[in-house]
């Protein structure tokens, strides 16, 4: 899906679109739950 | 045309994500630190250098004194609860984790006062809280962003 596309269906809460956003930033997530060289789950 | 449009689209989107992510981390740590910063003061005053046992007694005394008022006050602040699965969720927890909850959420105890005040190990009060809180997150049907 193009990604104008998934965004815009995500805004309208298109459960499917929403997990691809949610996946396609998980590793900028995850990378800043990790505080002093732990991955922090609350933050996460 | 249509593809630089895209990429710019979700350049600005992905700008706009790490800044957020970067707020609320920012956030959350402030937070965090601010909570371990007054608990280690407290610890630290309570960490009397030659107070005796008959002093801790005393202060266990007392602060069990004032868990008899504080829970009294929870049963109001409980039900200025507005959010009904919420209150039935902090209602339906045993009275040992109400208690924890409460101590911790409304009156900000540390885990070594909440201990001294319902008699119980520090470990085992920071457990009995965290225990509590995964009951919260099952009943309200939720991982950890359920609460």
């Amino acid at each position: 899906m193009e990604f104008r596309e998934t965004l815009w269906k995500a805004r309208e809460y298109d459960r499917k679109a929403m997990m691809e956003i949610i996946e396609m930033y998980r590793p900028l997530m995850v990378k800043y739950a990790v505080v002093n060289g732990r991955f922090d789950e609350d933050l996460y | 045309m249509e593809r630089k449009n895209t990429d710019e689209l979700r350049n600005h989107f992905s700008a706009y994500v790490k800044q957020a992510v970067k707020n609320t981390r920012g956030h959350y740590l402030d937070k965090k630190c601010n909570v371990e910063r007054n608990e280690t003061n407290y610890e630290e005053e309570l960490a009397v250098p030659g107070q005796g046992i008959e002093e801790l007694l005393r202060e266990r005394d007392f602060l069990s004194d004032k868990i008899f008022h504080g829970v009294i006050e929870s049963r109001l602040l409980l039900d200025q609860i507005e959010d009904y699965q919420l209150f039935q969720a902090i209602t339906s927890l045993a009275e040992r984790q109400k208690d924890v909850i409460v101590l911790r959420i409304f009156y900000e105890k540390s885990f070594r006062e909440i201990g001294l005040i319902v008699g119980m190990a520090e470990k085992k009060a920071e457990n009995t809280y965290y225990n509590a809180v995964k009951k919260i997150r099952k009943i309200l049907g939720g991982g950890k962003d359920g609460v």
